[in-house]
C-alpha cells in the first residue's frame, strides 16, 4: 500500500526535521544531516530545497529572514508533533521486529 | 533555452555533470528568475552545482566536481516535484484544450442531430470533426501518460527508492496535430468556401498566438506579477478570435461563400419588387416531361459538399405574374458513396413529414408513403400524403448512392412523366 503524502516521512524527511530542532541554513542543514548520521545519510541541494518549501507550506518548518541563500529555518509545534508522530511509528516498527524475529536476528 | 530553441554556447571542453531539475512554482507568465528559483539556485550553487540554463519549470545545472552529491536524493521528493509540475505545465493545459475540443464536438454533435443532412453535406464541419478527435487524442495521450506515470512512480519511489524516468509520448502527440492540420489544409482544398475565407482565419491565429507570445513577453519583461500577465495574455487572445470570427463571419454573411455563382439572364419586375431570371443548366426542367408555353427560370441553388455528401438543389418555375399557374418543378439531389449515409438522409427526409394533431383533435396525416420503385428503376420510392387532400406530387426516390426528392406544382405527373423524370434524375 503506498504511503500517502507525508503520511509517513522518508529517512531525509526525518533527518530534516530533526536537525531543525536547532536553526540553520540551507547548507548548514546538508551538513548537520551527514554529521548526524556519519554520513550515511545525505540530501541533494535541489531535494532540500523542494523540501524546504513543502514542509513551510505546510507548517512543520518555518523560515527567518529574508535575505537570499541566508535564510534560517526552525521546526514548528506541528512539524515537531509530525516528528514524534513518526517516532512512535518507527519504535513501533522496532517492537514488532523484536516480538517476531528479534530473538533469532540478535547479533 | 528559449520558447522553440535551445542555445548553446561554446566552453572549454573539461569533465562536467549535469543534472536536470523541475522548478514547479514557475511558469511562462512569471519574470524569470522567480525569487524562489534564485534561492534554489544560490543552494545550489554553494554545494558545487551551478545553473547552466533555466527555461520557465525547467533548471539544468552542471558541476565540475566529481564527488559532488546528487542534486536528487530522495526519489519521493523528486516524484512529487515532477507531478506538480507536470500537472501546472502539462497536464492543466491539455485538460483545458481536450475540454474545449469536447465542447466543439459537442456543439457539431448538437447540429448533426438537428439537421444531420445540413452537417454532412458541409465539408468544413465533416473534415474537421476528426481534427477535433485528433487534438483530443494528443491532449489526452500526453495527460494520460502523466497520470500513469505518476501512478507507478510513487509507490515504486517510496517503497522500493527507485525513480522512475517519466517517457511522454510527445512525438506521438506531434503526430496527432500533424495530421489535425493536414486534414485542415484538405478542409480548405476541400470545401466550396474561397482560400480567402482560410487565409483570413490563418491571420486571425497568427495574429492571436502571436500576440498573445509578445504581450506575454513584454509584460515578462517589465516584472508584471505572472497573474496579471496571464489574464491580460489570455484577454488579448480571446479578444482576438472573438473580433476576427465576428468580422469573418459578417464578411462571409455578406459575400455569401459557398454559394453557387450564377449570372442572371434577365429580370422582371412584380408589385414593385424586381425578379431576376436565370438560365443555369440542369438535369430535369417542365418542357422535359410536357409541351410548356410559359416563361421559365431555371435556377441551381447552392451546392453544398463534403466527402460524405453531396447536396444541390435545382428549381423550374415560371416567371411570375404572367404564368402563374404554370406547372412547376423543383428538387433536391443527394449524392453519396455511403450506405449508411444515405440511411440517415433517407431518415432525415422521412422524418420531416410528421402528423399533427388539430385543435379539434382530428389528426393531420403528412407522410411519405412507399409507392411501387419498379416503374422508376429506384431501389425504394415514396410519394407523400396528406389527409385533407390526399396524394401529394411529392416524391422521395433512393437509387444507391443517390437520393432526390423531387416536387411538382400545377402539375399532376402521369406515371409516364414520372418514369421519364426519374431517368433524368437517376445516377
Amino acid at each position: 500500500m503506498p504511503r500517502e503524502r507525508f503520511k509517513t516521512l522518508t529517512e531525509q524527511m526525518f533527518y530534516l526535521l530533526l536537525c531543525l530542532r536547532e536553526e540553520y541554513r540551507g547548507m548548514e542543514i546538508l551538513e548537520k544531516v551527514r554529521q548526524m548520521t556519519d554520513g550515511r545519510v545525505s540530501i541533494g541541494s535541489g531535494t532540500l530545497y523542494d523540501l524546504l518549501e513543502q514542509f513551510t507550506a505546510k507548517g512543520w518548518i518555518e523560515a527567518t529572514g529574508a535575505l537570499r541563500g541566508r535564510r534560517r529555518y526552525r521546526i514548528t509545534e506541528k512539524g515537531t508533533a509530525m516528528l514524534a508522530r513518526e517516532y512512535q511509528r518507527l519504535q513501533q516498527q522496532v517492537r514488532d521486529y523484536e516480538c517476531y524475529a528479534g530473538k533469532e536476528a540478535q547479533p | 533555452m528559449g520558447s522553440w530553441f535551445w542555445t548553446f554556447t561554446e566552453t572549454e571542453p573539461r569533465p562536467l555533470q549535469f543534472s536536470v531539475t523541475y522548478f514547479s512554482k514557475a511558469s511562462e507568465y512569471d519574470s524569470l528568475p522567480t525569487d524562489g528559483q534564485q534561492d534554489k539556485e544560490a543552494l545550489c550553487a554553494q554545494s558545487g552545482w551551478h545553473l547552466a540554463a533555466r527555461r520557465h519549470d525547467l533548471q539544468v545545472f552542471y558541476t565540475a566536481d566529481a564527488g559532488a552529491p546528487p542534486l536528487e536524493t530522495d526519489p519521493v521528493v523528486q516524484v512529487e516535484s515532477l507531478y506538480r509540475a507536470m500537472v501546472r505545465l502539462t497536464m492543466r493545459p491539455r485538460l483545458f484544450t481536450a475540454a474545449l475540443c469536447l465542447f466543439w464536438m459537442l456543439l457539431c454533435w448538437l447540429d448533426f442531430r438537428k439537421n444531420a443532412i445540413r452537417f454532412l453535406s458541409d465539408g468544413f464541419d465533416v473534415i474537421t470533426l476528426p481534427v477535433w478527435f485528433l487534438l483530443l487524442a494528443a491532449c489526452m495521450v500526453e495527460t494520460i501518460t502523466c497520470f500513469v506515470w505518476h501512478r507507478r512512480a510513487k509507490p515504486a519511489a517510496e517503497e522500493s527508492g527507485l525513480f522512475l524516468p517519466p517517457h511522454i509520448p510527445t512525438r506521438v502527440s506531434w503526430v496527432f496535430v500533424a495530421v489535425a492540420i493536414l486534414l485542415l489544409c484538405l478542409a480548405a482544398f476541400g470545401t466550396t468556401l474561397p482560400p480567402q475565407w482560410y487565409l483570413a482565419w490563418l491571420v486571425i491565429c497568427f495574429a492571436a498566438i502571436g500576440g498573445g507570445t509578445l504581450l506575454r513577453k513584454r509584460l515578462r519583461e517589465k516584472d508584471y506579477p505572472a497573474g496579471i500577465n496571464q489574464a491580460a495574455t489570455s484577454f488579448l487572445v480571446l479578444a482576438v478570435y472573438v473580433v476576427g470570427i465576428v468580422v469573418l463571419l459578417a464578411v462571409s454573411i455578406s459575400a455569401h461563400p459557398g454559394q453557387t455563382e450564377h449570372v442572371a439572364a434577365g429580370s422582371y419586375e412584380n408589385n414593385g419588387r424586381t425578379y431576376e431570371i436565370y438560365n443555369d443548366p440542369i438535369p430535369l426542367s417542365v418542357s422535359d416531361l410536357m409541351e410548356a408555353d410559359a416563361v421559365y427560370s431555371s435556377t441551381a441553388f447552392a451546392d453544398s459538399a463534403s466527402p460524405l455528401l453531396r447536396q444541390r438543389m435545382y428549381d423550374h418555375s415560371p416567371n411570375v405574374p404572367q404564368y402563374a399557374g404554370a406547372p412547376t418543378v423543383w428538387y433536391t439531389i443527394y449524392d453519396t458513396d455511403f450506405d449508411f449515409v444515405q440511411n440517415i438522409v433517407v431518415n432525415q427526409l422521412l422524418s420531416e413529414h410528421r402528423d399533427e394533431v388539430q385543435e379539434d383533435g382530428t389528426v393531420f396525416t403528412d407522410s411519405y408513403f412507399p409507392i411501387d420503385p419498379t416503374a422508376y428503376g429506384a431501389e425504394t420510392a415514396y410519394q407523400l400524403q396528406w389527409s385533407t387532400t390526399g396524394s401529394i406530387p411529392q416524391y422521395l426516390l433512393c437509387w444507391p448512392g443517390r437520393v432526390v426528392e423531387l416536387s411538382f406544382a400545377y402539375l399532376e405527373p402521369t406515371d409516364e412523366q414520372l418514369a421519364k423524370a426519374a431517368e433524368l434524375l437517376a445516377p
